[in-house]
């Protein structure tokens, strides 16, 4: 069975590691169809539209500096794209990479009493690619 | 997530209205001198990583504190019983004040209860006291 386990995973954004902030990461990879009526016709042609690809980290809330957190309000509050890498089974060479560049769109912490503080990322991924690990 | 250690001296470091000694283990017979005294059984926990990274681990403390009052043959039945409501208030209230001091989730559970020490039955309160994290 080729089903992955999720064992090392590693998140970075920014070139910052946020492994120790993160316990679920997706992806959503989404390409609507266009359609155009061609003149003169009397049906309505469909084709492959662009990709979109947006993801989503969910975790913990942490106080530090390069933290899950810091590092995603700091690039939503500058309105800044950074890279994204995603490796789902650890960095390990030869595992699958998911990377772009990512820009933020929507940092959500929440506190709640008696918990630990959660904080959810989501945002946009420009020029996606999936790869393997190489080093 | 808090040491099993650390729970057990968090619950043995309240102050409790009307408890005349704590022991930080328990005893291997009491003194009615003592009593009302408050004594930790052996907790009990689990634990499971919360992150992809190892730095991240939630779960759960549980401890049963011991409130021995009085021999239960001594006393009429009516004084033990206003001994042990009042004790399980003053329980109530120390747990209360304890808990928002502390940084994991604490829930408790107090009950009245017969308790053998040294082969000698008190009449007292349980609390089972828990701590999550997650």
């Amino acid at each position: 069975m080729g089903h992955v386990l999720i064992k090392d995973a590693k998140i970075k954004l920014n070139s910052q590691d946020l492994s120790a902030n993160s316990n679920e990461v997706s992806i959503e990879i989404t390409r609507p169809t266009d359609e155009c009526e061609p003149f003169g016709a009397d049906y309505v042609e469909t084709g492959a539209g662009a990709m979109r690809v947006t993801f989503r980290i969910r975790g913990y809330y942490a106080k530090d500096s390069n933290s899950l957190t810091d590092v995603a309000e700091a690039m939503a509050a500058g309105g800044e794209e950074a890279a994204i890498e995603i490796y789902p089974e650890g960095t390990a060479v030869g595992n699958d990479k998911y990377a772009g560049t990512a820009g933020i769109t929507n940092v959500s912490p929440t506190f709640t009493k008696g918990r630990f503080a959660m904080c959810e990322v989501s945002g946009y991924i420009n020029d996606y690619a999936r790869s393997t690990a190489t080093s | 997530m808090r040491t099993f250690a650390e729970f057990a001296g968090d619950l043995t470091g309240m102050s409790v209205t009307g408890i005349k000694r704590v022991y930080t283990a328990p005893p291997e017979s009491l003194s009615t001198a003592n009593l009302p005294a408050l004594f930790p059984m052996l907790p009990e926990g689990e634990q499971a990583p919360l992150t992809f990274g190892a730095s991240e681990y939630g779960g759960s403390r549980s401890l049963e504190l011991w409130v021995p009052i009085k021999p239960s043959a001594q006393g009429t039945l009516a004084d033990a019983y206003a001994a042990m409501t009042a004790m399980m208030d003053a329980l109530d209230t120390a747990l209360r004040a304890l808990d928002v001091t502390v940084p994991y989730r604490l829930t408790w559970a107090i009950r009245g209860s017969l308790l053998t020490i040294a082969d000698i039955d008190y009449r007292g309160a349980v609390v089972t006291a828990t701590a999550e994290e997650d």
